[in-house]
């Protein structure tokens, strides 16, 4: 039986229990008692009456550099994401009039691939003159999340597949090099966990660094990837500094793996085009 | 010295009961620790049987539900105190220390719910509960010495309520309002906590103090803060209004039945004086939803939870019709001769009521097959579908509380004929100003349709809002003015209410606990797979977000609940009450008048 069965039948047999008690006692308490069973029993009826829908966490599509041969097989990445992680469909429709936002029928022969990827990662930069505006344009906030920032996060892979969509699902042909997509970094022989890595960002460099430029801080961005960059952990930046001290012992070697993958991962999604 | 002994048996059977429930909850989580010991790295999640999620969830709800009830009690108890001082009316401070009787088992139970809630959500949840300390520890001080000063007042409010009559009155009154003022900030500093879940903002560098005032200020805490504030009086009210509702099917005699029909009627109108303003509260916080993060907007008003909006509208839909049928049993048997007066406007006002509703709950999309949807031209009912947007609903959810309110003045005025100089030109004016009102929310609702959306966010459901909040604040003055020298025409009659008016009054209270459970999975379910929004993500396997089918049931479940556990307090409050106590007598010894703006005049049926 499935839940849904189940709780139909659940709640119709409490009902039921319910109307006969109210039918045939007279005890003054039970009648209220079963009233209120009545009442909570229909309510869960009315509950199950309604499109039943669990939503479970966006799939991450994974970038199997390896299985993409030619650049319609990145636009079907691209439509994947378009649908799934990117949300982009939540508000917008393709050949449909009835979306909260603009209809993206045809966008990718009207907009360029930098338009398109300014409106993904910096949507209020430019607010199209004629959208929801008679007359002279106004300011008002974009109603587009920053499609490259949390709780969304596409990385830059990502990004590029669903321009790649948006191009060829308006028969242009699509501008993204496969050149362009960068080979994941597991690929590239950095080990580590990035979820674990960003744990032991907070717990060790949080105090001192960012990710991104902040006021008072060293953008620990600027030196992800770079080579040697263990070492210059391991090791005090300035002399007199006590801050990096015992590091080699405070952290293990996968600590410092996470770290790596976190920091990389960091900088993957905040890349430009 | 019977008495005492029965209230100490009582007390110690309520403490076992307690204690054999805490052991229940704990034993479980000691076997899940057991199992899920961590070996060296740090543990992010541990699980129970049946569901770590399903636990957290009914023991939070109760937490909460309780939490509403006894920071609910004291607004309404100290309220109902100042309205007897003020009027001269007994009957009120017996109401509000009635009231007050419950809130030491209450407030005992809701810290026992609150202590399992804090175990639990450590057991279970330690990374998140990690986090959250980390940003919010000073909090956690300061609702220690909260909680401290609201027992220190609690107890000083209710144990000193004989001692402090008299000249001591002003100083009892001061009490009740420090403990309403403590128990406002006990209610606000949790809030941040949930807000930040679902509405976080980037933490300043400085001392944890900063730190936690800079994630406490997040764009979400104030809304919530007053809605909840709003929906405790609402909950208070609607509360005494089912216990007395209940009281009054099984009194056993006429003096029972005048004394609960009286108290059915407070309790059901402070539940309207909160319900009236409330969902104004609502609209702000889905504003600030919505300026905070559009997507987490569209999720819950345009998304997955959308459905769960057409519950939440048959829900408030049942408490406005059920409100509104108790005003008008009101009218009809306890001012005798009223009904051929009465009968045709309630009858237009139930006719607008049902078609608010109809319209409240018509869905944006259909749940159509495929075959359906083509016949219709897509997913919109053409005709239907009109009814299905913001415009249509804010438009009758204004109408709803017009005519909600319209039924309030209406039992106000009824058996009471005004007599001062300017009161032909007051009423016409009142008219003419509800007419307006309600013209100005209907010509918004359809030119809403016809503009761009963020005009009709920005400007026309704000005025709508502005229109119904000032017929509100001019006309409940001025029909009080009104009623301050009225000449009552016809003595109001108490316990001749109907048995199905008691059902009524406890129909009342469940949609508002239902409402509470429906809106507290709806905020929760808005974070999706988040424990912050955007910042910490739930990994766990319980990150979806279950049907409404089955969240429907586990609110019925709560609600359920959360009714025994009221039910053993009251029952535990009222042990020690001699069988044959109960309400005075008769109101001989009470003054004829009953304050303004809460009755028509009062005769128990058992003097006429």
């Amino acid at each position: 039986m499935t839940e849904a069965k189940m709780l139909l039948t659940a709640g119709f047999v409490v009902v039921g229990m319910a109307g006969l008690i109210l039918l045939f006692t007279t005890a003054r308490f039970l009648r209220v008692l079963a009233f209120v069973v009545l009442v909570l029993g229909t309510f869960t009826l009315v509950a199950q009456g309604v499109p039943q829908v669990r939503s479970l966490p966006p799939v991450t599509e994974k970038f199997d550099v390896a299985t993409i041969g030619e650049k319609k097989d990145l636009a079907a990445i691209g439509q994947k994401i378009f649908f799934g992680k990117g949300q982009c469909a939540l508000c917008h429709t393709i050949g449909s009039s009835e979306g909260r936002c603009p209809d993206l029928k045809g966008v990718g022969a009207k907009l360029t691939r930098e338009f398109i990827y300014e409106s993904l990662t910096q949507p209020q930069a430019y607010v199209y003159m004629d959208y929801e505006h008679v007359g002279q344009a106004k300011f008002f906030p974009a109603k587009m999340p920053h499609i490259n920032k949390k709780p969304i996060g596409l990385n830059n892979n990502e990004i590029l597949a669903v321009i790649a969509f948006l191009q060829n699902m308006s028969g242009e042909p699509v501008t993204i090099e496969l050149s362009e997509i960068e080979v994941p970094r597991d690929a590239a022989g950095v080990a580590g966990d990035k979820t674990a890595g960003q744990r032991v960002f907070q717990s060790a460099c949080l105090k001192c660094h960012s990710i991104g430029a902040e006021k008072g801080k060293a953008d620990l961005l600027l030196a992800a990837g770079k080579p040697g960059l263990r070492q210059a952990i391991l090791s005090a930046p300035k002399p007199g500094n006590k801050d990096h001290q015992g590091f080699d012992r405070k952290l293990a070697v996968k600590d410092f793996d996470d770290l790596m993958a976190y920091l990389l991962d960091a900088k993957a999604v905040s890349k430009p085009l | 010295m019977m008495n005492y002994l029965r209230n100490q048996r009582s007390v110690y059977a309520t403490a076992a009961l307690l204690l054999v429930l805490a052991c229940a909850v704990a034993m479980p989580l000691g076997v899940a620790w057991a199992e899920d010991a961590p070996s060296g790295a740090a543990t992010e999640y541990r699980d129970l049987p049946g569901g770590s999620r399903n636990l957290i969830w009914i023991v939070a709800q109760q937490h909460l539900l309780l939490a509403g009830f006894v920071l609910g009690v004291p607004i309404f108890a100290w309220v109902c105190e100042l309205v007897g001082v003020m009027g001269g009316d007994a009957r009120y401070d017996k109401l509000a220390k009635e009231f007050t009787k419950l809130l030491t088992s209450a407030y005992a139970t809701t810290a026992l719910f609150g202590g399992i809630l804090l175990f639990l959500l450590i057991g279970l949840y330690p990374k998140l509960m990690s986090y959250l300390t980390d940003i919010f520890f000073p909090t956690f001080v300061l609702y220690c010495i909260l909680f401290l000063l609201e027992t220190v007042t609690l107890y000083l409010y209710w144990y000193g309520w004989d001692a402090m009559q008299g000249q001591k009155k002003t100083l009892h009154l001061f009490l009740g309002f420090l403990l309403n003022v403590f128990a406002f900030f006990i209610m606000i500093v949790p809030n941040a906590w949930a807000t930040f879940q679902a509405s976080p903002v980037v933490i300043a560098e400085g001392t944890m103090w900063a730190k936690a005032w800079a994630a406490t200020w997040n764009p979400t805490w104030w809304p919530v803060n007053i809605h909840r504030l709003i929906a405790n009086v609402v909950l208070g009210g609607y509360i005494c209004g089912a216990y007395a509702g209940i009281k009054y099917l099984m009194a056993r005699n006429t003096d029972e039945r005048v004394h609960y029909d009286w108290m059915g009627y407070v309790g059901n109108f402070i539940g309207v004086f909160g319900l009236l303003p409330l969902p104004f509260a609502g609209y702000w916080l889905m504003r600030e939803v919505y300026q905070y993060n559009q997507q987490m907007g569209i999720t819950l008003m345009g998304g997955i939870l959308s459905w769960l909006f057409i519950l939440q509208a048959m829900l408030i839909g049942i408490l406005f019709l059920g409100s509104n049928y108790y005003f008008w049993l009101g009218i009809m048997h306890r001012i005798p001769g009223s009904e051929a007066r009465y009968r045709r406007p309630i009858m237009a006002m139930l006719i607008i009521l049902l078609v608010c509703l109809g319209i409240w709950m018509t869905p944006h999309s259909l749940v159509a097959s495929l075959e359906e949807a083509r016949k219709m031209g897509g997913t919109h009912h053409p005709l239907l579908g009109v009814f299905g947007v913001m415009s249509a609903k804010m438009t009758v959810a204004n109408l709803m509380i017009l005519v909600t309110f319209m039924s309030f003045i209406m039992y106000w005025r009824a058996g009471k004929q005004e007599v001062a100089t300017w009161a032909k030109a007051a009423k016409v004016g009142q008219g003419i100003l509800l007419g307006i009102a309600a013209i100005v929310v209907v010509v918004l609702g359809v030119w809403g349709y016809f503009v761009p959306a963020i005009t009709r966010i920005n400007y026309f459901s704000t005025t709508q809002v502005l229109v119904v909040l000032f017929v509100l604040l001019t006309v409940t003055p001025l029909t009080a003015l009104l009623m301050k020298s009225a000449k009552t025409t016809t003595e109001m009659v108490w316990g001749v209410m109907p048995p199905r008016a008691g059902y009524a009054l406890v129909l009342n209270a469940l949609m508002v606990i239902l409402l509470m459970t429906l809106m507290g999975f709806a905020r929760s379910g808005s974070r999706v797979h988040w424990h912050v929004y955007g910042v910490m993500q739930d990994t766990s396997e319980y990150a979806y977000s279950p049907t409404l089918g089955y969240a429907g049931a586990f609110m019925a479940l709560n609600t359920f609940v959360f009714c025994m556990l009221l039910t053993f307090i009251f029952w535990v409050a009222t042990l020690g009450e001699k069988k044959s106590d109960g309400p005075e007598p008769a109101y001989a010894d009470e003054p004829s008048a009953v304050p303004d703006g809460l009755s028509g005049g009062s005769v128990p049926a058992a003097r006429q």
